[in-house]
Parts: structure tokens; C-alpha cells; sequence
């Protein structure tokens, strides 16, 4: 399973994207926010910086109190249902996720449920990428009469008026704007859409740690994709990479939609992008064949800087020839470094529950976001309803997998993701980590 | 200059991959009529079968590319042609367009259902895609990059491409010149009449174009999947990026379309590298503009001739004969019972999504207007619907109220429906189909993407108003207001269908010429057309995302465009219920397959099956249902007739009186004790529903000449083709030899029964005199007898058949049956708009065959030239035999009345009648 294959969320998984309207003229510009480049430094995943940016709760769409706050709960059943693309047109896909949920249930129920209550989790519908399917698939779960959607990993966020008029919370990768702005999403590591005064440092930090810490007088090139979302995605990232002081010499969308045909035109401008010369770090934000085919083809044409992407992690990539050499940012810590006790225990629970399963981003995706329900539901007590968790949830919540999931922090990650990361680079048939999960903070423009 | 030459290069490397698609289209589009969108879904199967033998099975790359690329892909072909498009072949542009798109859809999710139920139901070890993250193509994988002169980057999966493609230019150059079938191909292509007389099976032709065009999809589809992975949506995309090139080539030229494909991959690149415009979606777009603009210069020309408006035939009646009344109770019974169900049994759930299927119906309803009334493919409604949508939207979200927002949704959807419309109208058939598809393209890669219009990724808010008396924001009243405003959109397209607008759209649509002649002004009325139908589908696009909550720019794509359209199509395109049962089917099917393993694929397989139901009934499914119901009323009524009247098995005398009373036949004086060449009875034929004979009988003796005679418009060319099998007759028989063929299609009858030289010369205007020939002649040696026959067609063996003067042509035709003398050659005018001097050499030739024991029958308006040879003539006026008889009989007071139309039976008439109409009695006996 190719991690977000789909440009539009690939372009969002990992981006911090903000409401920010207008075009760069030249592809190269040097304005938002900047910090002193030294003061920017790499911290551990919890406790991280929000620069001052603060949530009201009481702003968040949904906030109303559920017109049925024990649906799906009975004396010793709560009843889970998810929603994610498994099957798509264009050959993304989420699937993996619904069996890393499941992983996850079945070691909750395993050791006694949430407060005595089994989770019926009923399966993880499949909007097959389509946004009229997914508002019918929602409204389908409301049927179900599920208490929460877990995991919610979509590209599109009709579903939202569903929820949102029927107060379903939902747990999931906050790679769609349902996560965003909304008092009952909740993603694993905070909404991906911020609209507001609000950015971070979190893509120029990883680009310092692939320098060793130090990026200073180093330049990057940009990638992207040639779509609304993707090219606002683009322009945040090149944000966040200026505000540790890199500058961005190229920052153009020319892949089309479908994938990219013939690399000649791109790698040429690429190439010379940095005064004639080629840029120290390039990030491709593309679906996979896209970036695989760049990656080569700059390869090829003779480029020694560092290649970088969001979507080249995964165990079963091990050995792939066209992406050796090249660093994938991954939002949390991935599942090969077992030495974390949380990523050893999701590795047997993956053994036990899920042992055809590979450890793949979306299937950690749906552990995680199943996991971070178990940990609420079960902080909300025996008496659960659906205001009761989101009243828990909402006030000064924070969920933490050390050295697994960065910290997100409630109601603030409503509308920013943490500003947390790790690179992993692809070295012959293993990955290595090049930076542990490590955050930057958040910076109010 | 290096980066020019190296983008140069380059692009004409990734051009190859288009240059294979479009020749393929063109193959098909030109020797079977169908335009063949489903060619990317061909080129996917036949990757995902090679996937499946390759990674999952562990065969290695040759065999694995056999089985796909030499065997799988073009027995597809075969089977193709014979279940879905040889039956379509004279169904209108909308269900040979359909019948592609069922399968674009159909085929990719078939092969990946039954890999999900073998896994499920068979537990086989089936790899899936989501589980590869390398695909394998012919190349070596993972594929191997060189770096050449200056910074030109090429691998292996682009050499392997531009190596598939010059063997497809070298094979389709092969096939097409230098085979048999090749020259029937072009033979049945240039002049498909012709080809059949000259028992050129266009089945045959057609057959192997599909074979060939789906195993050159096949062998693409093996080599996209490395660059591009396994995805139906990027086969899609690649394959409409491949359709400028086929439009260069105006559909026709296959070196063309090759030498186009290429070209759209240096455009690309050239765009690529040196047009620096920051506007979102315009990479993406180019492709598309590039479309566009060639349709608008190249278009318009081919959409006249080959378009809808010229050659559908007219709506067909309604086969299901049910009163208006009737069918009115029907209605008002369905739309009480979904009344009843929304209040007493259906949940919020579902009747939600009632809600939504209803608004889909008005969407599709829009398809009724272009396509059902005004004949025109439009796959721009969804831009429509997104124009109206949007618009409300926007204007919602300023705190105007819902209604005029609504409408304001409702005038933008109808003013972009005139801007699509102005520079498309002009068009015809499927450029006017494809260049929609262009400009929906454009409009969701460009328009939609603007900020200010889409509101970014999150859309617009489109919440359920209160009106007042009810709040739709409960699904039940939202499920009533839509039933009424369904049930006036469909009184809206009633009323206009039977209005004076709609009765001149109908004419434009059967006779774009015609109706200018008559005085409508035919821009004007496709415009309003267009117009019309682009506002119900804006007013539907409003009340659908209405239904949905939300309006997003991912949610109607230019393909779902395809699939709503595919929808109506498959159910019917010209009755409203065909709208509103689709509409419910596309909201309602996926939920009710929800149990179904894998059941998004399995919806899109119900696709695939509503081509194949619309390839035995281009009408649609209700049609289908209205026949069949037909058929079993018949049968049920057929015996209780029977029982009261038993079928007369003697003819009656009633029946048995002939045509015309006097009992006109023509009958040569040695027929009798011989047995005749050709006899002819009671004929009867015409074209559709106008009969142009009314009874013919004839007898021509072996080696006896008959002079067809008869005034301009007597029906002698249709005899003729009846005769030579071009014309099926309705009745009557047509025997040869003592043979019965009237059955039995020209391509299919004996080559030494009848040779039919057309009115018009019966050449292949764009083939060379010596592949004219071959036609006929397949040996060397007979075609070099035919040179000595006629010395100047030696000379000019090499040119085209076009070229030659009209004597020559007259006597290219004539060539092959001197050589091969038939039993019976029939010339039809053989005369006409020669010289004297090269009529009398062609009727020297006729002489000479006759000689040789052919037997002649010869039409002719002027009767000098025909009696100088026949022994025999005959008058033919307005459908019937008036006079035959020996020419030394005939006197010109004769003549005169024949031509008059004035004359009565002959004296040398022999009463053939009788034993005509013993023939006629069984026929209706039967």
C-alpha cells in the first residue's frame, strides 16, 4: 500500500498549510515569518512551543451538545465504526488502516474493554475516493449508529455536515479540512489545514537535521503539484523551510494531476534553479510514481544534493533502487525502531491481531487513531456519553505516545498540526533514521 | 539550444506513448464508426493480467507478455467486436459512445472483482496493487537510466515504448498495405457498398481492426504500468491526452494520428519548459486547450458528415404502445408509493438518499434535452451543475436568501451553457462530444481551481432551506419538494418536446441541411438547446448539493460527467423515466450492493452489462422492457387469434390477386424449358419505410440480355441493388441459378453468381487501379488479362483510382468481370455522363461478355445504347413492371407510355403471377 498516492492528500499529509490566497510571480519568494535561524532548534516530541497561539474552544464549528449523547453505547458495548478510501481511481489507498484500528480494538477488548464496555468496532467503510460516496458512507455510519468514527482517513470531508449534524466524533490522520477548525476531529497529529495567523518551523528543522543541525546558507527547491490545495500546501511548506533561514530557490507546481509524463522540462529548471547551479534539497510533494520518476531522473542527470519526500516510508520499500539515498518526512516515529516501547508494543499487537498487516504509515495511521480514542474514552469513565468525551477532549487535553506520537494538545491542535516530525533515509534494504520524532514550535504570524 | 533539443527528444520519446493510442483509435474509429474511450480500460486489464501472471503467479516476462499482449488483449478484440460493437455499428453516436464508456469503467473493475473474489471466495494468493510498489513492464525493472550528450535523460521504459511504437507503425503499415485484409479494410472504408458487391466482408474488416487496436492497448497498458503504476485513473487521463493527435489526423489518417502523438509530446514538453504562466491547473490543462483548439479548426467540417444531426435516424416510436393515460397512472402510482415509503418507511438514512437521487434525476434530466431532443453529446453538464452549484453557494454564504440564489445558480449554469455552446455548436457528432469533454476538462483543472469561485478544498455550504410552510433540513419534506420540482422539470421537457421549439430541434436533429432549407435557423435552435439544458442542470446541480449539504470542486469531476451520461443512456436517453431511473440508481445502487465483496467494482461492473444490454437495444433498457412486454402481449394474444381462425394455409384468393391487377411481368421468351439465370418475385424493397418496389417479377435466360428501361426515379437502381443484395427486400424472393439468395448479403454470395457495376462507377476511389483490381482479382495472372483487356488501365496501374477519367473508371469496373465472366452482370447505368465514343467501347465490352455466356442486365434511362445489345427489355415506372418483351416487339409508342408512365401489360407477358403470390401466402402464412 503506497502511502497517499493521491496528489491532493499527499501534497496535505505532511504539509501545514494555511488560508494564505496569492500566487508568487517568480516561484521564489522570500517573505512570511522568520525567526533568527539560531534560535530554532530541534526539541523533544511533548512539551513543544506554541508561540502564543491559543484555541478557544468555544470558536470550533460542532460545538453544540449531541441530540442523542449515548447513541451507540450500551452497558458493555460501545459501537466504532471508520471511513477511509481503500479503493481509489487512481490507485491510492488508505487500506491497512481499518486492520491497524482493529489491531488496536482487539487489544483494548483483550484487556477488559474501556471501562468494562467491548468496542464493536463494526469495519471501516470505503468511500473508494469519492466525495459523493463519502457523504453517503457517513451518513451510512450514522445509520450504524456508531458512537465515534475511528479511523476517519479520507480525502474529502463531505462527510463533515454528517458528523457535525449528528455530533459523531472522529478520530483519524487530519489530512482533510473536517479535521480543521471543528470541536469533534481530532487527528493523530492535529489538523493539516490551519486557516489563520499560525505556521511552524517543522519542515525547516528536518532540513537542518539532514545537515546535521546546522542548514545555514543552504537552499532548497520545491515540488508540487498543479492544484489549488496542493499550491497553497507548497507555499507553507516553503514558509516554514524559510523560517529557519534556508532559502527556497524554486517553489513551482508543474506535475500534472494524473502524474508526471516526461521529468526533461522540470529537471532542467531544477538544475539550475540556484543561480545556475542545482539547490542543496530538493522536496517533491507528489504521488509516489512522481516522485520516484524525479528522483531518478535527477539521479541520473547528475544531482548530488538531498532528495527529499513525504512518501517514500515503508517496510516493504526496503531495497527500492529508484529512492536510495533519498530522506522521507514522517509525522510520527515509524515502526522500524523498536527500541520505543510503544512502537514494540504496536509491533505485537500488529503479530497477534493483524500478522498479515505490514507496518505501513496508514495502517499506524488507524492504530494511533485508535488508540488516542481508547485513551480518551477511557479518561471520560463509566458514565460515557458523547458530550462527556468531547467535554474531556476539549479542555486541556493532551495525547502522548513517548517517542512514538508527538504531543497534540486540545482544543490547539483543532486548527494546526504539531510542529513535530522524523526523516528516515532509504539506505540499500533498510531505513534509517536520520532524525528521531522531534519538534519545532509553532510561530503566530 | 541544448534544452530545446533535448526537450525536443525527449518529448517525441514520451510522444510515442500517445502515437500507439491514437493510431489505435483511429484504426477502429475507421474501419467500425466507434470512437473507443474504452481502450485505456483495455490497456489496464491487460496490464493487470500480466501483473497478476508476472509478480503474482512468478512467470517470466516473455511468456507472461504472450499471453496478455499476444493472446488476452486481442481475443478481448474479437469479443468485443462481436457482443458489443459490430451490433452498434448503426446505432446512434450517444450509444456507440456509451457502449465505450461502459467499458472504460467496466472492464478495470471486472478484473479487479474477480481477483477480490478469487482471494475471498477462493482464498488464492492474488497480489493486490496496493500491496506493489513496482510494477513490471517489458523493460528491465527496475528500469535502467542513460544519461546522453547534454543533460537528455531517457530510461528504459521510455526506449521500450518508442520501440512498442515503431513496431505498431510498422506492423499497422503492414497490415494495412500490404495484406489482403488491409486492402479490404481500405476498401471498406473508402467505399463500403462497393466492398460488399465485391464480397468484401466489413464484419471481417472490422473484426481484425479490434484485434489489432485492443493488443496494441494491450501492449501499451504492459508498458505504462512501471512509469505510471497500475491506475485506471492514469490510463484514463493518458489515453483523453491521446485524443488531439486522432483529430489531427481528422479521424482518418492512422501515419497521422502517429505523427500527432508525437508532436503532443514535444508540445508538452516545449510548454513545459519555456511558458512560464503562474496559473493553477494549466500544466494539466494544456493537453485539453490543445484539444480544444484543434477540434474548433478541424471539427466542424468532419461533424457535418459524420455527425449525429445528419445520420441518426429519427426517435424511434414509442415501442411500449402504452396509453398516456396509462403511463400517467403508472407514474402517479410510483411517485404515491415513494411518498407512502419517505413517510411511513423509510429512515432518515434512506430517505436522504432518495432525496439525493431525485436531485440527480433532474441533473440527468438535462441529458434528455441535448441529447434526446437536441441530438448533441454534451459532457459538460457537470460543469454546469458546478457553475449553478457554486454560484448559490457563494451567494448563500453572502446571506442572500436560498430561492434567489437558486436562481441566480440556475441564469450561470445557462450562460455558461452559451459560452460552451457558441464555439461548439457548429460541430456535430462526437467532435461536439469530445470538445465538451475538452472544456469540462479545462473548467475542473482551471475554472474550478480559482480560490474565489471554489473556496479551496472545503467548498461551499449549501444548507437545506426552510421554506416557510416546510424545512427541508428534514429529509422527508426535502424528498417532497424535490418530487414536485421533478415532476416540473419533466413537464418542462414534455412541454418542450411537443412544442414548435421542439419539433424544429427534432428537425434539425434528423437534417441539419434540411431544416436550414425550411427555414430554422439551426444555430440558434442547438444554442437554445444547449441553453436550456445547461440551466436544468444547473437548477439540479443547486438542489443536489442542497441534498448533500456542500458543493466542493472535487465533487463532479469530468469523468463522473461520463458515468452520469453512461447512467441515463443505458435506461433511455429520450423518455424523462430514463433520467429519473437513473438518477435513483446512482444515488441508490451503491448502498444496496453494500454487501456485495468488493462492491464499489461490482456497481462499476453493471456498467459494462448495461453496454452489452444497450448493443441489443441502442434505445436503452426501457425500450428493451417496453418490446418485451410487446412481445409477450403478442404471444399471448397469437394463439387466441389462431383458435378462432385457424392461419390460412391455402392462399386465399384474395391474396392471391396481384399487385396492379394487370398482371404486368416481364419474363424472358426462353424461359421455361432452360432454367433461368435469375428469377425474380414479387420483389418488394425499399429504404426504411418507403417502399420504392411494389412487386417486381423477372426472368433472365442464361446468356440472354435485358434492358432494364424506366424515367428517373423508377426504381431501377434499387432493383438492381435488391438484386445484387446491397437492398434486403421485405419480400419476394431472388433466386439464382434456381439458388435462392435473397436472403444472403452481397459479401457473402458465390463469386461467380452476380457482378453488380453500381451506378456511379463501382471503384475504390482511394486505392490504386492495380489494389481495385485485386479486389476481385486475386491472381497475378487474372489482373494481367485484365490490362490486356483494357491497355490504358496498364498504364496507369500505380495511380489512384480516382484520378482516372470516367471512361477508365467505367472500365476498371467493368475489368474484373471480363476476366472472371459472371453468370449475371448487372450494369447500372453504364453510361452515364461518358462520351459517345467511350460508351460505345463500354458497351462493346458488355457485347463481348455476353458472348461468353453472361447473361446482361442492363439499366438505362437512355434506351439507345441498351437496345443496341439486349434482346430483351423491360419498363419499369414507379415501382412496377409495366411492359417486357423481346426488343424487336418494342415500338416507340411504347416507349413513350413507359416512360409516361401510361402503359398497360405487354403483349409478351407471361403469367408468372400466380406461383408470386402462392409465395407471398406462405411468406405471410409465416
Amino acid at each position: 500500500m503506497r502511502p497517499i498516492r493521491l496528489v491532493a492528500a499527499a501534497a496535505t499529509a505532511l504539509a501545514v498549510i494555511a488560508s494564505a490566497v496569492g500566487c508568487s510571480s517568480d516561484g521564489t519568494p522570500q517573505d512570511g515569518p522568520t525567526v533568527a535561524a539560531d534560535t530554532v532548534k530541534a526539541g523533544p516530541p511533548s512539551g513543544w512551543s506554541d508561540g502564543g497561539y491559543t484555541v478557544d474552544a468555544a470558536s470550533l464549528k460542532c460545538g453544540q451538545t449531541a441530540a442523542n449523547p449515548t447513541r451507540g453505547v450500551t452497558d458493555n458495548e460501545i459501537t466504532i465504526g471508520g471511513l477511509a478510501y481503500l479503493t481509489s481511481a487512481s490507485g491510492s489507498s488508505m487500506a491497512g488502516t481499518e486492520l491497524g484500528a482493529q489491531a488496536r480494538f482487539d487489544r483494548a477488548n483483550a484487556e477488559g474493554g474501556v471501562n468494562g464496555r467491548k468496542i464493536n468496532y463494526v469495519g471501516t467503510l470505503d468511500d473508494g475516493n469519492d466525495p459523493a460516496r463519502n457523504s453517503a458512507q457517513a451518513k451510512a455510519l450514522v445509520d450504524k449508529n456508531i458512537f465515534a468514527a475511528v479511523p476517519v482517513m479520507t480525502s474529502s470531508a463531505n462527510y463533515l455536515d454528517t458528523f457535525c449534524g449528528e455530533t459523531v466524533p472522529f478520530f483519524g490522520w487530519g489530512f482533510n479540512l473536517g479535521f480543521c477548525e471543528t470541536s469533534i476531529g481530532f487527528g493523530v497529529t492535529g489538523c493539516q489545514f490551519p486557516e489563520g495567523d499560525v505556521t511552524s518551523t517543522t519542515y525547516g528543522l528536518m532540513i537542518q537535521a539532514m545537515f546535521g543541525g546546522d542548514a545555514s546558507g543552504k537552499t532548497t527547491a520545491l515540488v508540487g503539484v498543479d492544484n489549488d490545495s496542493a499550491r497553497a500546501g507548497l507555499k507553507q511548506l516553503g514558509e516554514q523551510i524559510r523560517s529557519v533561514g534556508v532559502k527556497t530557490v524554486y517553489e513551482e507546481n508543474p506535475i500534472p494531476v494524473a502524474g508526471i509524463t516526461d521529468t526533461t522540462a522540470v529537471v532542467n529548471a531544477l538544475m539550475t534553479s540556484n543561480n545556475g547551479a542545482p539547490p542543496d534539497v530538493v522536496l517533491y510533494v507528489a504521488d509516489f510514481n512522481s516522485v520516484i520518476k524525479m528522483t531518478a531522473a535527477m539521479t541520473a542527470a547528475g544531482y548530488e544534493g538531498k532528495n527529499l519526500n513525504p512518501v517514500g516510508y515503508d517496510p516493504r520499500l526496503a531495497g527500492f533502487k529508484d529512492l536510495q539515498k533519498s530522506y522521507t518526512i514522517v509525522q510520527w516515529q515509524p515502526g522500524v525502531d523498536t527500541s520505543v516501547p510503544a512502537i514494540k508494543q504496536l509491533t505485537e499487537d500488529f503479530a497477534k491481531y493483524a500478522p498479515d498487516q505490514a507496518i505501513s504509515l496508514p495502517a499506524m495511521a488507524g492504530y494511533w487513531a485508535a488508540d488516542m480514542f481508547v485513551q480518551a474514552a477511557t479518561k471520560a469513565g463509566r458514565d460515557l456519553t458523547v458530550d462527556k468525551l468531547l467535554k474531556v477532549l476539549n479542555s486541556d487535553y493532551s495525547y502522548y505516545v513517548e517517542g512514538a506520537v508527538p504531543e497534540t494538545r486540545w482544543p490547539l491542535n483543532h486548527n494546526i498540526s504539531s510542529p513535530c516530525a522524523s526523516i528516515v533515509q532509504l539506505n540499500g534494504d533498510k531505513y534509517d533514521i536520520t532524525s528521531k520524532l522531534s519538534c519545532g514550535s509553532l510561530i503566530k504570524k | 539550444m541544448t534544452e530545446f533539443f533535448n526537450l525536443v527528444v525527449a518529448g517525441l520519446v514520451t510522444g510515442a506513448l500517445y502515437a500507439i493510442l491514437a493510431s489505435g483509435l483511429t484504426l477502429t474509429y475507421q474501419t467500425s464508426g466507434v470512437f473507443n474511450f474504452g481502450q485505456g480500460g483495455v490497456a489496464f486489464s491487460t496490464a493487470y493480467l500480466f501483473f497478476q501472471l508476472n509478480t503474482g503467479q512468478g512467470l517470466p516476462v516473455v511468456p507472461s507478455a504472450i499471453l496478455c499482449v499476444g493472446v488476452f488483449a486481442p481475443a478481448l478484440g474479437w469479443l468485443l467486436h462481436r457482443i458489443l460493437f459490430n451490433p452498434l455499428r448503426d446505432a446512434s453516436i450517444a450509444a456507440r459512445m456509451v457502449a465505450t464508456l461502459g467499458l472504460l469503467i467496466a472492464l478495470p473493475a471486472l478484473c479487479l472483482w474477480i481477483s477480490a473474489m478469487l482471494r475471498e471466495k477462493a482464498s488464492l494468493d492474488l497480489p493486490t496493487v496496493e500491496d506493489v510498489f513496482r510494477f513490471p513492464g517489458l523493460g528491465p525493472s527496475p528500469k535502467e537510466i542513460y544519461k546522453l550528450g547534454n543533460g537528455l535523460i531517457l530510461d528504459s521504459d521510455k526506449l521500450a515504448i518508442l520501440g512498442a511504437a515503431i513496431f505498431s507503425a510498422l506492423l499497422l503499415w503492414y497490415l494495412v498495405r500490404r495484406t489482403r485484409i488491409g486492402l479490404e479494410m481500405r476498401a471498406s472504408v473508402s467505399r463500403p457498398a462497393i466492398a460488399a458487391l465485391r464480397g468484401v466482408d466489413p464484419d471481417r474488416a472490422s473484426a481484425v481492426s479490434w484485434i489489432t487496436s485492443c493488443g496494441l492497448a494491450g501492449l501499451v497498458g504492459v508498458l505504462l504500468a512501471p512509469m505510471f503504476g497500475l491506475a485506471n485513473f492514469t490510463y484514463n487521463t493518458l489515453l483523453f491526452v491521446s485524443i488531439p493527435a486522432v483529430v489531427l489526423a481528422r479521424f482518418a489518417s492512422i501515419p497521422i494520428a502517429m505523427a500527432g502523438g508525437l508532436l503532443l509530446g514535444v508540445a508538452q514538453n516545449l510548454v513545459d519548459g519555456y511558458v512560464d504562466l503562474d496559473i493553477t491547473g494549466f500544466p494539466t490543462a494544456v493537453p485539453f486547450i490543445i484539444l480544444f483548439l484543434l477540434l474548433f479548426f478541424f471539427g466542424a467540417e468532419r461533424g457535418r458528415s459524420a455527425g449525429t444531426t445528419l445520420e441518426e435516424k429519427p426517435p424511434a416510436e414509442d415501442p411500449t404502445e402504452v396509453s398516456p393515460w396509462r403511463r400517467r397512472a403508472l407514474w402517479g402510482v410510483v411517485t404515491a408509493g415513494l411518498l407512502a415509503y419517505t413517510a411511513w418507511g423509510a429512515t432518515d438514512f434512506w430517505a436522504g438518499l432518495l432525496a439525493e437521487g431525485l436531485a440527480t434525476a433532474i441533473v440527468l434530466m438535462s441529458f434528455t434535452v441535448v441529447t434526446g431532443i437536441g441530438g448533441m453529446v454534451s459532457l459538460a453538464q457537470v460543469a454546469f451543475v458546478l457553475a449553478g452549484a457554486f454560484t448559490t453557494g457563494i451567494l448563500l454564504s453572502h446571506d442572500v436568501p436560498y430561492l434567489p440564489a437558486l436562481l441566480a445558480g440556475v441564469i450561470v449554469a445557462a450562460l455558461t451553457g452559451a459560452v460552451i455552446a457558441l464555439p461548439t455548436r457548429r460541430l456535430g457528432g462526437l467532435p461536439l462530444a469530445l470538445s465538451t469533454l475538452a472544456l469540462a476538462f479545462i473548467g475542473q483543472n482551471l475554472l474550478f481551481q480559482i480560490r474565489d469561485i471554489s473556496n479551496g478544498s472545503g467548498g461551499w455550504a449549501i444548507p437545506a432551506p426552510d421554506l416557510g410552510i416546510v424545512d427541508t433540513a428534514n429529509p422527508r419534506w426535502m424528498v417532497v419538494m424535490l418530487l414536485v420540482l421533478l415532476g416540473l422539470t419533466i413537464w418542462l421537457v414534455h412541454a418542450l418536446r411537443t412544442s414548435s421549439t421542439g419539433r424544429a430541434m427534432l428537425a434539425v436533429r434528423s437534417s441539419d441541411v434540411g431544416a436550414q432549407t425550411n427555414g430554422i435557423a439551426v444555430g440558434r435552435m442547438k444554442l437554445l438547446v444547449f441553453v436550456i439544458s445547461a440551466a436544468i442542470a444547473g437548477f439540479g446541480g443547486v438542489l443536489l448539493a442542497t441534498t448533500r449539504g456542500r458543493v466542493t470542486n472535487t465533487d463532479y469531476d469530468a469523468f463522473l460527467g461520463l458515468v452520469w451520461l453512461a447512467t441515463t443512456i443505458t435506461f433511455s436517453i429520450r423518455r424523462p423515466a430514463g433520467a429519473v431511473l437513473a438518477g435513483l440508481v446512482a444515488a441508490l445502487a451503491p448502498q444496496a450492493f453494500e454487501n456485495i465483496p468488493d462492491s464499489t467494482h461490482f456497481m462499476q461492473i453493471l456498467f459494462g452489462l448495461g453496454a452489452i444490454g444497450l448493443a441489443r437495444d441502442p434505445d436503452g433498457a426501457l425500450a428493451a422492457i417496453g418490446r418485451a412486454t410487446q412481445q409477450r402481449r403478442r404471444r399471448q394474444a397469437g394463439p387466441a387469434t389462431a383458435a378462432t381462425a385457424p392461419a390460412p394455409a391455402a392462399p386465399s384468393p384474395a391474396v392471391a390477386v396481384p399487385v396492379g391487377g394487370d398482371v404486368p411481368t416481364a419474363a424472358g421468351a426462353l424461359a421455361g424449358a432452360v432454367e433461368p439465370v435469375l428469377r425474380v418475385r414479387g420483389l418488394h424493397a425499399g429504404y426504411n419505410d418507403i417502399e420504392v418496389l411494389h412487386g417486381v417479377d423477372l426472368v433472365i435466360g442464361p446468356g440472354e440480355a435485358l434492358a432494364l428501361l424506366g424515367s428517373n426515379g423508377a426504381g431501377k437502381t434499387t432493383l438492381c441493388a435488391a438484386i445484387g443484395g446491397l437492398v434486403t427486400p421485405t419480400s419476394g424472393t431472388v433466386e439464382l441459378a434456381g439458388e435462392d439468395v435473397t436472403a444472403i448479403p452481397a459479401q457473402h454470395r458465390r463469386r461467380d453468381g452476380i457482378y453488380l457495376a453500381p451506378e456511379g462507377r463501382g471503384i475504390f476511389p482511394d486505392l490504386t487501379v492495380e489494389e481495385n483490381l485485386t479486389i476481385w482479382l486475386r491472381d497475378r495472372d487474372e489482373r494481367d488479362r485484365a490490362y490486356e483487356a483494357f491497355p490504358s488501365l496498364a498504364r496507369r496501374r500505380g495511380q489512384a483510382a480516382g484520378a482516372l477519367s470516367g471512361g477508365e473508371q467505367q472500365q476498371l469496373t467493368l475489368a474484373p468481370a471480363l476476366v472472371r465472366p459472371p453468370r449475371l452482370l448487372i450494369a447500372d447505368e453504364p453510361s452515364l455522363g461518358l462520351a459517345p465514343l467511350v460508351t460505345e467501347q463500354i458497351f462493346a465490352a458488355l457485347g463481348q461478355l455476353q458472348q461468353q455466356g453472361t447473361a446482361l442486365l442492363i439499366a438505362e434511362e437512355k434506351t439507345r445504347n441498351a437496345l443496341s445489345v439486349a434482346g430483351h427489355a423491360a419498363f419499369l415506372t414507379v415501382g412496377h413492371i409495366t411492359w417486357a418483351g423481346p426488343t424487336s416487339e418494342l415500338d416507340t409508342e411504347q416507349l413513350a407510355r413507359a416512360y409516361l408512365g401510361t402503359a398497360g401489360a405487354g403483349a409478351g407477358a407471361t403469367p408468372a403471377a400466380p406461383a408470386t403470390a402462392a409465395t407471398k401466402a406462405v411468406r405471410v402464412a409465416e
